[in-house]
C-alpha cells in the first residue's frame, strides 16, 4: 500500500512538473532552439529571435515541428498568449481566416485594431524568402499599445547563413545548418 | 505423529502431542544439524526457504535510467566531449548515405509504428484489459511508467535542446531530438504492456527479446529517415526499458503479484515449483515433517488465504495436512475488507487491521488454540511455518474429515444441537467467530467442526456474539425448519437471547454465502423465527463514530485525489 501511495504521489508530482517544463526561449543566443526552427521551416531565409526579451514578456510555449514553429509569449500584465510568433511556409493567421498573401521579402504587413478597452489586436506578417512569419497579437488590455511598442522594437531576424556559421563555429566545424 | 492426531478434529481433552517432539528429545545427543523427525534450526546468515524479492534487481534497472540520463547531460550539456557528438553524427550520416528508395519506404512503414494514434490505441488496449481483469496495481504501475518516461523525455528535450540531425530529413518530426520521444513512448508502451499483461515465463521472456528486436529496427528506420541521431534512439530505449523494469520489479514483482488469467479468487498466490519446494523445505526444517504432494484445496471458497492440502509422511504411510498460506496479498485483502466493514457499519465493525503477515498467522494460531481450550471442535493446529520472513507464512492443521454444511441434506437433532453448542461454547469462551456460514461448518455424521477462525474475535461486542447465534439459527432453520430449530435452541439459549440474535441479523451483518441462501428462501425462515421469539426491534447497525467519520472523509479524499491524478496523468501521456 505504501508503495502504491508513493507511486501515486510521484505521479502527481511529476505531472505537476510536466505541465510547466523549462522551455526554449527563442533568444538570439539560443543557437540550438533557432537551429530547430530553421530545420522546421527550411524555406525561411531568416529566423526571428529576441536579442533581449522585451520588458514584461516571457516565453511560455516553444512548439516546433517539421513545417511549422510557434512561440507563444505571455505578458506580465496582459496575460497568457499575448503574442504568438508563428513561422511556416504560408502566412495563415488561423483556420478561421483566409490565408494572407506572402509578403515580399523584407516587406512588413500590419493589420492592427484598437479594442474597446484600449488594447490592440491583429497581426503582423513578415516575408522570410519563401516562408512567412506571422505575429498574432491579443493585447486586449488598456496597456496593449505599450506592450506592442515593447514587443515591436525587440525582435529581429537572424539570417540563415549567420545562424549556420554560428553553428559551424560552436561545433568546431562538425555541423552546418543545411546539408550539402 | 500418530494417525489419530492427523485424522481430524480434537477436543481439549484429547490434544495431540507430536511424536517428533519426543523423537527430538531422544536424539538430542546425535551430532549434526538435521535431526530425523525433528526440527533443524536455520543457522544465522542462511537464506530463508523462499528468500524475499531481491530489491536490487529493480534498482539495477533504475540505474540504467540514471546512467542514460547522466550520459546525455554530460555529453550534450556539461562536458560536451567532441568525440561523442562526432561518433553520433558520423554514424547517422553513414546510415543516411546508405538510403535507397526501398530502404526509405520500409523505414517509413516502420516509423509509422511510432505514430501517436497507434501508441494511444496500444495504451488504451492495455488499460482496458487491466481493468477487465481487475489488476489495478499493475494498471497504476503501467500509467506511472508512461508518465515517468514522458516526463523524463520531455524534461531532457528542453534541458539538452538538441536539434535534429543535419541531414536531409525525409519524415515528420516534433520538437528537439534527444532523447527520441516517439521511441521512448512506443517502447514504454510495448514493454509496459508486456510486463503487466503477459504471464511470467517464455511469453514474457521471448516477448522482451522480440520488443528489443523491433526497437532496433524502428530506431534504425528513424536514423535512416534522418529524424533521430543514433544516441537519441539508444537513450530513449534505455530510459523506457529502465523505468518499466524497475517499476514492475519493485512494485509488482512476479512472486507476489503474478500475472495470471484464471477464474476464481485473485487473492490466491501461485503454487510455482519454487514456492512448493520452499514449502517442503520449511516444513521439514521447522516441523520435522516430510512433505510429498502440495495441492490447492477448496480455494474457490476461500479468499482470505490460499488453502492447501499437504501430503506428509506419517508412521502409517502418507497422510494429509491442511494448511493455509498467508502472504502480504492476503494481508492487504484483510485490510481492505476491514476498511469496507468500518465504512459500512461504523462503530459496530471498527477494528484495527493486522500490521504484518506474521501477526495475522499468529492470531489465527492463537485463536485456534484458545477455541480448542474452550472445548470448541476445531481442526488441531500443528504450528506456523515461515516461508519468507514477515512476508509469507503457512499455518498447518490436521486434515478434518467431513463436508461443508448442506441445507439440502437431512439434519438430525444431534447435529442441530452440536451446531448450537458451538455458539454456546463461543459465548462461554467470550469469542465471536463472525463468519458462521455453510462453508465454515464441516459436517461428519452428527459431528460438526468449526473452521476458519482467522476472523474471530476475543471479547467481542455483544452484538457480534448475537450475530453468530442469529446466523447459526438461520442456517439450521433453512435445513431443518424454523420451528424445530427454535425448539432445540431453547434448550441452550433464553428466548430473549434468540430474539436479540434475530434482531441483529440485518442483511449485511451475516456472511454473504448464508445471505444468498436466505435470499433464495425469501427470508421466510427469519420471519417465522421472529414470530416464534419474543418481540424485539431490529438492531440498528449503521452507527457513526469519530473513526468512521475520519475513515469516510479520508476515503473520499483519496478517491478524489486518485481521480485527479488519473485524469492529469492520462492527459499528460496523451490519452485524453
Amino acid at each position: 500500500m505504501g508503495r502504491i501511495v508513493a507511486v501515486a504521489l510521484a505521479a502527481l508530482a511529476l505531472t505537476g512538473c510536466g505541465q510547466d517544463l523549462p522551455s526554449a526561449t527563442a533568444m538570439c543566443a539560443d543557437t540550438n532552439a533557432l537551429v530547430l526552427i530553421a530545420q522546421a521551416v527550411p524555406d525561411a531565409d531568416a529566423v526571428p529571435c529576441f536579442p533581449d526579451m522585451p520588458y514584461g514578456y516571457r516565453t511560455t510555449t516553444f512548439d516546433v515541428e517539421s513545417g511549422h514553429a510557434e512561440i507563444a509569449l505571455s505578458h506580465a500584465v496582459i496575460g497568457l498568449d499575448a503574442a504568438v510568433l508563428s513561422i511556416g511556409d504560408t502566412c495563415v493567421l488561423d483556420e478561421e481566416e483566409a490565408p494572407v498573401d506572402v509578403p515580399d521579402r523584407g516587406r512588413l504587413e500590419q493589420h492592427l485594431e484598437r479594442t474597446d478597452d484600449g488594447g490592440i489586436s491583429g497581426w503582423i506578417a513578415q516575408g522570410l524568402g519563401d516562408a512567412c512569419l506571422v505575429v498574432t497579437l491579443d493585447l486586449d488590455h488598456a496597456e496593449g499599445h505599450r506592450a506592442l511598442e515593447d514587443l515591436g522594437g525587440s525582435w529581429t531576424l537572424l539570417p540563415r547563413e549567420d545562424l549556420s556559421a554560428t553553428l559551424h563555429e560552436e561545433t568546431h566545424g562538425l555541423l552546418g545548418l543545411d546539408p550539402s | 505423529m500418530s494417525a489419530q492426531e492427523l485424522a481430524g478434529a480434537e477436543s481439549s481433552a484429547d490434544r495431540p502431542s507430536l511424536d517428533r517432539v519426543d523423537a527430538s528429545a531422544t536424539e538430542e545427543a546425535t551430532p549434526g544439524p538435521l535431526r530425523r523427525g525433528g526440527r533443524r534450526r536455520r543457522p544465522t546468515g542462511e537464506p530463508p526457504p523462499l528468500p524475499p524479492e531481491q530489491w536490487w534487481a529493480g534498482v539495477r534497472w533504475a540505474l540504467v535510467v540514471v546512467v542514460g540520463v547522466t550520459f546525455s547531460l554530460l555529453s550534450f550539456v556539461y562536458l560536451q566531449p567532441d568525440w561523442v557528438q562526432r561518433v553520433d553524427v558520423l554514424a547517422g550520416r553513414w546510415v543516411v548515405a546508405q538510403r535507397t528508395d526501398t530502404a526509405t519506404a520500409v523505414a517509413r512503414v516502420l516509423n509509422g509504428l511510432t505514430d501517436e494514434v497507434f501508441v494511444a490505441v496500444l495504451r488504451w488496449g492495455t488499460i482496458a484489459v487491466l481493468l477487465a481483469v481487475r489488476r489495478l496495481r499493475h494498471l497504476a504501475v503501467f500509467v506511472a511508467a508512461l508518465l515517468l518516461v514522458e516526463w523524463a523525455a520531455q524534461a531532457m528535450n528542453f534541458a539538452i535542446q538538441r536539434p535534429r540531425p543535419m541531414v536531409d530529413i525525409v519524415a515528420g518530426w516534433d520538437g528537439f531530438s534527444h532523447p527520441s520521444r516517439p521511441m521512448a513512448a512506443l517502447m514504454v508502451t510495448v514493454l509496459g504492456s508486456l510486463r503487466v499483461l503477459a504471464p511470467h515465463g517464455p511469453i514474457r521472456r521471448y516477448g522482451a527479446l522480440a520488443v528489443g528486436g523491433v526497437a532496433v529496427l524502428i530506431g534504425l528506420a528513424r536514423v535512416v529517415l534522418g529524424v533521430d541521431h543514433v544516441s537519441d534512439v539508444v537513450v530513449a530505449c534505455a530510459i523506457a526499458a529502465g523505468v518499466v523494469f524497475a517499476l514492475t520489479r519493485l512494485v509488482v514483482p512476479h512472486s507476489r503479484f503474478p500475472v495470471e488469467y484464471r477464474r476464481g479468487e485473485h487473492a490466491h498466490v501461485t503454487l510455482s515449483p519454487r514456492r512448493v519446494e520452499a514449502i517442503r523445505t520449511a516444513i521439514a526444517d521447522q516441523l520435522g515433517l516430510t512433505v510429498g504432494e502440495v495441492d490447492l484445496h477448496g480455494e474457490e471458497g476461500s479468499a482470505g488465504s490460499t488453502p492447501l492440502r499437504l501430503e506428509v509422511d506419517g508412521p502409517d504411510g502418507p497422510q494429509a495436512l491442511f494448511a493455509k498460506l498467508y502472504t502480504r496479498q492476503h494481508l492487504r485483502s484483510d485490510r481492505l475488507y476491514k476498511l469496507v466493514r468500518l465504512l459500512m457499519y461504523g462503530r459496530l465493525e471498527n477494528e484495527t487491521p493486522f500490521a504484518s503477515v506474521r501477526q495475522l498467522v499468529q492470531y489465527e494460531d492463537h485463536l485456534t488454540r484458545v477455541l480448542r481450550d474452550a472445548g470448541v471442535a476445531v481442526p488441531a493446529p500443528h504450528g506456523i511455518v515461515e516461508i519468507t520472513p514477515e512476508q509469507e507464512y503457512l499455518i498447518t492443521f490436521s486434515f478434518t474429515a467431513g463436508h461443508d454444511f448442506d441445507v439440502e441434506e437431512e439434519v438430525s437433532d444431534e447435529l442441530i444441537d452440536a451446531c448450537l453448542s458451538v455458539v454456546d461454547q463461543l459465548w462461554t469462551a467470550g469469542i465471536a467467530h463472525r463468519d458462521i456460514k455453510p462453508g465454515n461448518l464441516l459436517v461428519d455424521g452428527d459431528r460438526v467442526t468449526l473452521i476458519d477462525v482467522a476472523f474471530a474475535q476475543l471479547r467481542p461486542t455483544p452484538w457480534r456474539q448475537a450475530v453468530d447465534l442469529g446466523a447459526m439459527v438461520l442456517l439450521l432453520g433453512l435445513a431443518a425448519g424454523p420451528d424445530r430449530v427454535y425448539r432445540r435452541a431453547l434448550r441452550l439459549f433464553e428466548p430473549e437471547e434468540i430474539a436479540e440474535a434475530l434482531a441483529a441479523t440485518d442483511g449485511f451483518a451475516i456472511p454473504s454465502q448464508l445471505r444468498g441462501l436466505l435470499d433464495d428462501d425469501g427470508w421466510a425462515v427469519r420471519d417465522r423465527l421472529r414470530e416464534l421469539a419474543p418481540d424485539r426491534e431490529p438492531i440498528r447497525i449503521h452507527r457513526w463514530d469519530r473513526r468512521r467519520i475520519v475513515a469516510a472523509a479520508v476515503t473520499v479524499a483519496v478517491v478524489l485525489a486518485a481521480a485527479l491524478v488519473t485524469w492529469v496523468a492520462f492527459d499528460t501521456v496523451g490519452l485524453l
